[in-house]
């Protein structure tokens, strides 16, 4: 029996599941095919706000109700939004699963929505918004990407701004929930103690009857706009990004930026790290990460600092990044695929993990990317191609900083970061000097 | 439900195995009995500090081979420092663990420290420090925990104060090093997919040559019994939110009444996972929850106790919505606590309870990591019996206990009550200035 099953329901609804017979658990989710990313700017923070409602009540059950039923069953449910997908996820012992999937269809199907319940969420919602706010690490990553994807739907926060979240309506709820979440945008996955037929059979019973199509909305690659962006704030420290260019979901070099992502700033003996931490013991904090969509991508470092090391952690990275085309070597490659492969492997501990898996190669690829082929594709790639991606992302006129920290009192440190920023922009130049071999 | 072998080497390294074959994964972990519980003024943070010089290199495995040890087998590793304990971890592909084994006996002895490095390493741990201090949250529980404690070292933050982390020298941290990175003074856990046999026969070869070591110095201090309730109130400018942060005396690890206590803290907030510091619980239907976010106070209510090797507190926080005082909230809390002391807590209620209990016992099994941390937490400030037992006794836990231990503990003559409130006016035009 293969491990790893799909079936799609008359209506669309695809089920993915994966058995793990030597577990007792079963972990659960539910993704709809929306976030932010598909929200009016009028509506930004509707993904958000609506999976909150969605535990408020429904015709049969009040909130109370819903949160003693999961309870009960010690079950860990929870529900997250990000840019593309909105996630209702549970972990229960595995003979709870015919319990719980009752449950979240009910919530998905039913739920009252009922305004005095809206109205209460809503404050919560503007809380949940003030004390983001105050968390400058979120939002220095939030704006580095609505600086460099300047007017894009896929460039706005996740949680959304005060000022949409006052507006809306539950008009606005019901319509939203018409457009997308509707069954061919939904995905089931289950890992866990389960066989594939019993929950398929289960999802068929209670989620069956939903019906609709999605609205189809264009797809809209997403352009860069380069530039600087600094916010004030009394804290203590200077978080900071620079992002340029990275990888759509369907860019098979995706692969190729993940070891490059390795390399510089992927762990404890990456490049960044090591120099700027490790060797100058200038942050705590310091990493690269790339963040893949179905329209674009991108490629972020970040680091925090104390105001004074600013100028000069910017100088490091960019000099660091600059550098790499030209000083990866054979072995450096190889200990980064190598390092990539063990971390994908070790990424499924757990049936939430494996779960999640699932679900993302379903929602993107629409098929199953198997471990094998993973690893594969991490093989095959090259010096040459690592190489030739640093070039071409990490050039003058592509990559954008962003900046929270304390710099009211301090305006010659930000006038300080800011120069030293465009000043250090020359060294991702073409150096003629060296062979591109392009 | 947790079994596990347990054994101690002749140089005193206590070992816990435990197979796990539900994912082709092993975890290794080193615990050291030393933390900040540990520490003395003038010298807060040493623990931590040389935590993070373990990771610089030893003469077989020169800094950066180290870095690379781990990383190139596609490994997770890290290390934290607590109050009791400072705890070493690599998770490897199952036929890799052997590299942990060894590297972790190695630096036991020989880690380097370089003055050089020391230097450099003083800016990161400023900086980390810096970064918490970003967190009210953070800033409130290390002002209401130098309250509640005035002689016991539990006062002080892990981290360490800042002019001591400018302070500290590089004869400080050896020396520390030296005194308890023993084996006597070390458990060793492993978790994972392996043969138990062959996994002992590995740490006995690794581990069973290094002498003992001295027996490191006794904690002696005794928080004395308080006999008032304390306050603090914490102002500061950049935040937009107020905080609720409560503190009650409560006994040490191996007082029969962790079961009792933790069912309490299930009532009030869900049952948590029993791995040190693991989240889980969120009960929408707690009662801190309905009484607290539900009821329109507070956006965020949660409560906690982590088993500790002295007596230490047990917690209730709270992140207060806009709008609200403060004191609303904490008469709120008062309220929850006065009704666990008054009335039992209902059959069915309890039962909810004991089945969440139930779930995360179960749950513990799923990965190896979160068992390791159960096993090693447990037996760093216990003994790990606690833990196989601990479902037993969570079990038997009935209303008139948890009556019984809210009407022991959590009294206001136990408590230390922490508020933190943003000095709001100028912050939002602060904002606005944005480029």
């Amino acid at each position: 029996m293969e491990p790893t099953q799909k079936t799609v329901l008359a209506n669309g609804i695809r089920v993915v599941t994966e058995t793990m017979p030597q577990v007792r658990t079963a972990s659960m989710g539910i993704w709809v095919g929306t976030g932010s990313r598909y929200e009016p700017a009028s509506q930004h923070g509707i993904s958000h706000f609506l999976e909150h409602l969605f535990f408020k009540g429904t015709e049969s059950r009040s909130a109370l109700a819903i949160a003693q039923a999961v309870d009960a069953l010690g079950g860990q449910m929870n529900a997250f939004t990000d840019k593309e997908h909105t996630c209702y996820y549970v972990k229960v012992l595995a003979d709870h699963l015919p319990a719980i999937v009752e449950l979240t269809a009910d919530m998905l199907l039913h739920s009252s929505f009922a305004p005095e319940a809206i109205e209460k969420e809503r404050q919560v919602i503007t809380e949940e918004i003030k004390t983001y706010e105050d968390s400058p690490d979120e939002v220095v990553q939030d704006l580095v990407v609505q600086t460099i994807w300047d007017g894009h739907p896929l460039g706005r926060s996740v949680i959304g701004t005060r000022k949409a979240v006052a507006k809306l309506t539950r008009e606005d709820f019901v319509r939203y929930i018409e457009r997308r979440y509707r069954p061919d945008n939904i995905v089931v996955s289950v890992a866990g103690h389960v066989t594939h037929d019993a929950v398929v059979e289960l999802v068929e019973r209670h989620l069956g009857g939903w019906d609709g199509r999605t609205t189809a909305q264009p797809t809209e690659v997403p352009t860069l706009s380069p530039s600087v962006a600094i916010r004030m704030k009394e804290i203590e420290q200077v978080h900071l990004c620079l992002a340029a260019r990275g990888c759509a979901q369907e860019d098979e070099r995706r692969y190729v930026l993940a070891v490059l992502d390795n390399v510089l700033g992927g762990g404890m003996s990456s490049r960044l790290f090591q120099e700027i931490r490790e060797t100058r013991g200038l942050v705590y904090t310091i990493a690269s990460y790339s963040a893949s969509y179905r329209e674009g991508g991108l490629f972020v470092v970040y680091a925090a600092m104390s105001p004074e090391n600013g100028p000069e952690v910017v100088r490091l990275a960019l000099e660091e990044i600059a550098r790499l085309p030209g000083s990866l070597d054979e072995p450096e490659l190889h200990r980064a695929k190598e390092s990539l492969k063990g971390s994908i492997m070790l990424g499924l501990e757990s049936t939430g993990s494996r779960m999640s898996k699932l679900a993302r190669s379903e929602l993107y690829y629409g098929r199953q990317i198997d471990f094998d082929e993973i690893l594969g594709r991490i093989d095959a790639v090259t010096l040459e191609g690592v190489t030739a991606m640093a070039r071409e992302i990490f050039t003058p006129d592509a990559v954008t900083m962003a900046a929270i920290g304390p710099f009211a009192a301090r305006s010659a440190a930000r006038a300080d970061l800011e120069r030293t920023f465009a000043d250090s922009l020359h060294l991702l130049a073409p150096r003629p000097a060296v062979p591109t071999g392009a | 439900m947790l079994d596990h072998y347990a054994t101690t080497l002749p140089n005193g390294l206590q070992v816990l195995i435990q197979e796990s074959h539900t994912t082709p994964v092993a975890t290794f972990w080193l615990w050291y009995r030393v933390g900040s519980r540990n520490e003395t003024p003038g010298t807060t943070g040493v623990s931590h500090w040389v935590e993070h010089l373990l990771f610089k290199g030893t003469q077989s495995y020169p800094s950066g081979t180290m870095m690379r040890l781990i990383d190139r087998l596609g490994g997770r590793w890290n290390a934290f420092t607590w109050k009791d304990y400072t705890a070493y971890f690599e998770v490897l592909p199952a036929d890799r663990i052997e590299t942990a084994v060894r590297l972790e006996a190695d630096r036991m002895q020989h880690a380097i420290f370089d003055a050089d490095v020391v230097a450099s390493e003083r800016t990161v741990i400023i900086s980390e420090r810096e970064g918490a201090e970003n967190f009210p949250s953070y800033i409130l529980r290390e002002e209401v925990d130098a309250l509640a404690f005035k002689a016991h070292p539990y006062r002080q933050p892990v981290i360490g104060w800042k002019e001591d982390l400018r302070a500290i020298t590089r004869d400080d941290l050896y020396r520390h090093y030296r005194t308890y990175y023993h084996p006597g003074n070390a458990i060793a856990v492993a978790v994972g997919a392996f043969d138990t046999t062959a996994m002992a026969a590995l740490i006995e070869t690794a581990f069973g040559e290094i002498p003992p070591g001295p027996p490191p110095p006794p904690v002696r201090a005794v928080e004395p019994e308080q006999s008032g309730e304390r306050r603090v109130v914490l102002r500061r400018p950049g935040g937009a939110t107020a905080y609720l942060h409560m503190a009650y005396h409560v006994p040490a690890a191996s007082h029969p009444d962790l079961a009792p206590l933790l069912v309490l803290d299930g009532v009030l907030s869900g049952f948590k996972g029993i791995a040190a510091f693991d989240g889980g619980g969120g009960g929408r239907s707690s009662r801190l929850y309905r009484a607290l976010v539900d009821g329109g106070l507070a956006t965020e209510a949660s409560s906690a106790l982590t088993p500790s090797a002295d007596p230490t507190v047990f917690r209730i926080m709270a992140t207060v919505r806009s709008g609200v005082e403060v004191a609303a909230v904490e008469a709120a809390v008062h309220g929850e606590v006065a009704r666990l002391q008054e009335e039992p807590v209902p059959s069915s209620e309890l039962d909810k309870v004991k089945r969440q209990a139930l779930a995360q016992f179960v749950y513990l099994r799923d990965g190896v990591s979160r068992r390791a941390v159960a096993l090693g937490s447990f037996a760093a400030v216990d003994r790990p019996q606690t833990l196989a037992a601990l479902a037993d006794a969570v079990g038997r836990v009935t209303a008139d206990d948890v009556a019984r231990v809210a009407g022991t503990y959590l009294l206001e003559t136990r408590r230390t009550v922490g508020s933190y409130l943003p000095d709001g006016a100028p912050r939002r035009a602060r904002v606005e200035q944005a480029a």
